[in-house]
Order: C-alpha cells, then sequence, then structure tokens
C-alpha cells in the first residue's frame, strides 16, 4: 500500500469503519510510514475534539413544553393532517388524470354540431318522417368508393330500381363490377320499398319521361313525379328524402324514397 | 472455563433484558396506536433527550430544535401505524428525525449564522459556565471550532457525521437510517473527517501565526 491509498483510507481506520481486509495493509502501513502515522494522529485529534462538543442542558420545562404542545395537538388534529392522508400523490394524481379526461371531453362534445349527432336507424324500411335529415358519420355500411360521373349508367326510362341500375352498369362495364355492387340488403330493401311503395306509377311507365336521378353512390332512384306527367285521376306520391352527410364534406348521401301510400292511393289501386 | 460461562451468561442475561425491554416497547406502541395518549407520552419520555440532542446537532439551534422535536413526535404518532416491530425503533426514530430536520434545514438553510446566534444566546453549555479558568476557555475555543467546522459540512456529510461520531451508530445502521449503501456513507464520513481535520489544522495554524 502507498501513502496515496493510505490516505484514503485513514479517515475510516481512525473509528475502525474499514472492512476487515483493508485494515490490515494500512495497519502495516502506517507502522512504516511516519507522515501517514502523523496524519493518522491528525484524525484521531479532531475526532476527540468532535467528540468535545457537548450539547446544551435541556432542562425538563423544555420537554414538557414539547410534549403538551404534542398531545395537544394529537388531541385536536390540524385541518392539514386530516386532509393530508386523502391528498397524498396517488390521489392528486388520479384526480388530476379524472380532470383532463373530463374537461377534454367536454371540449370535445362542445365542438361536435348539432347536426352531427349520429341517429341510429334500425331498419331502412321502417317509416321515417318525411324531411328528417340524417347526418352519418361514415361507417362500415356507407363505406363505398363514390362512383363517377362517367360510370353512372345514364338515365333510361323505365330504370326505376336500384338493381336495374347496377344490372345495367355492369352491362357496360364488365370489369367494374365491384364499384357498383351494393350490400344486399340495402338493394332488396330499396328494391322493395320502390316496388311495393311506388304504386301503379312505376308500373304504368307513368314517370317514362322523367330523368332518373343517381346519388352520389351511383343509386338510380326513381324522381318524385312531375305534376305534368302524372295521371290526373292518380295523387301525387310523397317522397321521402332523406339526406346522409358523410365524414367527407364533399360526399352528401341524398336518399329518396316513397312514403307510405295513403288511404286514397290505396283505393285508387 | 468459568469466565467463559459467566460471559455467556451475561451475553444471556443482556439479550434477554433486551427483549423484554422490546417486549414492553412493542406493548406501548400498541397502546399508543390505539389512541392511548399516556402510553405515547411514555415514549415521549423515553426517547425525548435523543431526539432533542441529534436535532441540535443537526440544526445548531435551540429553539429549532425544539420546533423540530416537536415535528418529531407528532410524526411518529401520524406514522406509528407503520412501524414494524421487526425492526430496531430507535433506527426508525432517527430516520424520522433525519427527516424533520432536513426539511428544517431546507426552509432556514444556514447553520453557521443559527450556531452563531447560539453562541451569541449563550446556550452553549460551556459559555454559560462561570468558571473562568483556562480550561473552561479552551473548551470554548473548541466549541467554536466544531461549530465552524460543521457549518462547512453539507446536510448529508452532516447527517453522517452526527449519526457515526456523535450518536455512535454503525456505518451499517448509518446507511440504514439515511437510506443509503454502507459504501456511500463510508464516503460520506471520509470526506466529512476530512474536511474538520482541514478545518481545525487551518484554525491551529492560524491561531499559532497570530500567537
Amino acid at each position: 500500500m502507498n501513502c496515496k491509498k493510505a490516505a484514503q483510507l485513514i479517515p475510516l481506520f481512525v473509528k475502525a469503519d474499514l472492512e476487515i481486509d483493508e485494515m490490515q495493509p494500512i495497519m502495516k502501513h502506517l507502522e512504516a510510514c511516519d507522515s501517514c502515522r502523523c496524519v493518522a494522529k491528525e484524525f484521531q485529534a479532531s475526532q476527540s475534539l468532535l467528540h468535545s462538543f457537548a450539547l446544551p442542558e435541556f432542562d425538563e420545562a423544555d420537554f414538557f413544553q414539547i410534549r403538551s404542545a404534542v398531545l395537544e395537538k394529537i388531541a385536536r388534529p390540524r385541518i392539514s393532517d386530516l386532509i393530508t392522508p386523502v391528498l397524498n400523490w396517488k390521489t392528486a394524481f388520479a384526480a388530476s388524470f379524472a380532470m383532463i379526461v373530463l374537461s377534454s371531453g367536454i371540449v370535445i362534445y362542445q365542438r361536435i354540431p348539432a347536426e352531427n349527432i349520429v341517429v341510429k336507424v334500425p331498419e331502412f324500411s321502417e317509416a321515417i318522417d318525411q324531411n328528417t335529415n340524417f347526418i352519418f358519420p361514415v361507417s362500415a355500411k356507407f363505406k363505398r368508393r363514390p362512383v363517377t360521373r362517367q360510370q353512372i349508367p345514364k338515365p333510361r326510362s323505365g330504370r326505376n330500381s336500384i338493381a336495374q341500375g347496377e344490372a345495367s352498369a355492369r352491362e357496360r362495364n364488365p370489369g367494374k363490377d365491384s364499384e357498383y355492387q351494393t350490400s344486399p340488403e340495402r338493394a332488396i330493401a330499396t328494391d322493395n320499398a320502390f316496388n311495393e311503395k311506388s304504386v301503379a306509377a312505376n308500373a304504368a311507365n307513368k314517370f317514362s319521361t322523367n330523368v332518373p336521378r343517381a346519388d352520389a353512390l351511383g343509386y338510380m332512384l326513381t324522381p318524385a313525379p312531375q305534376a305534368g306527367n302524372v295521371a290526373e285521376n292518380l295523387p301525387e306520391p310523397e317522397m321521402l328524402r332523406m339526406e346522409i352527410q358523410t365524414a367527407d364534406p364533399n360526399i352528401k348521401i341524398i336518399w329518396l324514397m316513397p312514403q307510405e301510400p295513403t288511404n286514397t292511393q290505396a283505393d285508387h289501386k | 472455563m468459568s469466565s467463559n460461562i459467566a460471559d455467556i451468561a451475561l451475553v444471556m442475561d443482556q439479550s434477554s433484558q433486551s427483549s423484554r425491554q422490546k417486549t414492553q416497547l412493542d406493548i406501548i406502541i400498541e397502546r399508543a396506536r390505539s389512541g392511548d395518549a399516556v402510553a405515547f407520552d411514555q415514549i415521549m419520555i423515553a426517547h425525548q433527550q435523543r431526539v432533542m440532542a441529534t436535532a441540535w446537532r443537526m440544526l445548531g439551534n435551540r429553539e429549532d430544535a425544539r420546533d423540530a422535536a416537536q415535528e418529531v413526535f407528532l410524526r411518529l404518532y401520524k406514522h406509528l401505524h407503520k412501524y414494524d416491530a421487526q425492526q430496531e425503533f430507535s433506527g426508525w426514530l432517527y430516520r424520522i428525525i433525519i427527516n424533520v430536520c432536513r426539511d428544517a434545514a431546507r426552509k432556514r438553510k444556514n447553520y453557521h449564522s443559527s450556531f452563531e446566534a447560539e453562541i451569541e444566546a449563550g446556550h452553549l453549555p460551556e459559555l454559560i459556565s462561570h468558571d473562568n479558568s483556562e480550561d473552561a476557555a479552551i473548551k470554548v475555543e473548541q466549541q467554536a471550532i466544531v461549530i465552524k467546522a460543521l457549518s462547512t459540512l453539507t446536510e448529508k456529510e452532516r447527517a453522517v457525521i452526527v449519526l457515526r461520531d456523535l450518536e455512535g451508530l454503525t456505518t451499517e445502521e448509518v446507511a440504514q437510517i439515511l437510506g443509503s449503501s454502507p459504501t456511500t456513507v463510508r464516503s460520506q464520513i471520509s470526506t466529512a473527517r476530512t474536511k474538520i481535520k482541514v478545518y481545525r489544522d487551518r484554525f491551529l495554524k492560524g491561531g499559532q501565526r497570530q500567537s
């Protein structure tokens, strides 16, 4: 052991704070080295100086005062003592997290316009109030690529059902079948609605001169009858117009379907 | 041979006495936990001297030590339910004392001026002595050296010196109280002792130069 290493260990050696395996080499070194032995003596002197550091006299009155104050405070706990067990770090973190979630939820809710609130329509065939606008976010049901103008089948007379419109589109564009596919449920539901509820007007080609309209999805929809083309003895069927705003502001689904025939219409049938 | 037997008997007696005391302490603590103020007062009486002495050595001021002692006992009462009977009560108490003193020191941040104020107030034992002999003067001087040397230490160094050199705990006990490793504590002890020695040397050299 050299003097440099010994100088590091001497402060601990004076009160035997060294490990057992370190004690023997330092003792041997101190026996041999006068300067290190002198340093060790100085450390011992400073230790004895430290031990001479006497405490002030604390009288019993001091202690009694402290104990009385403590017992009094125990008997009447401070408000902070009552709150502290509840307001620890965990509860504070949980409370702040809940506040953040709640406030962000309120902010998000306030930012959604009232018309964007999703209304779930259980079945398309169900009676829906006229002029009701439904604005949906894009759901899986409506996730279809919109058909361009070129792909929309040209309006022809007599094409008054979705199935017919699709069939026509497939004929003209055999390679792009998928673009004209509708969900079967929807096509059937809509066709049924047309077949059953468009009354005799379609069968008699009452609207043969009318121009059929196509919505953004390419569905052929029978337009509302124009007054001049309808037989005077038949009442004008009322069309139910339903608009669906997708998440894309450029895409709006407009849905027209005839309303339930009134008694008068049934009579005419 | 007979001396060996006597030693063993003494050790056994000491250990049984210690365990008996521990059991008594456990009973008192149990009573205090259930809200018995008398039992808690007994705990305070048993440890008040140690609490005050450690607090005074850590803070260097009687008033602060008194406030710290009060806070220590309040914390002790508050966390008494957390005390594990398997561990040493005095070690647990020391930990509370050190934490309270650290908090107090952070609020005040000046150990040196605190001791100076204490000297001026005449609270140090040697200063209030009416003995005007040379020995008394030397003791006063020694006290001043120690006070000033302690004021050069950091908070952690002062804590290890107070616990190891003044309270006489082992390095392992100090490490347990301060929540550090024995190696760290040894390093802090070494640094602190070196600082005290350097201060003492400088003081003595200055005194020799003056004389």
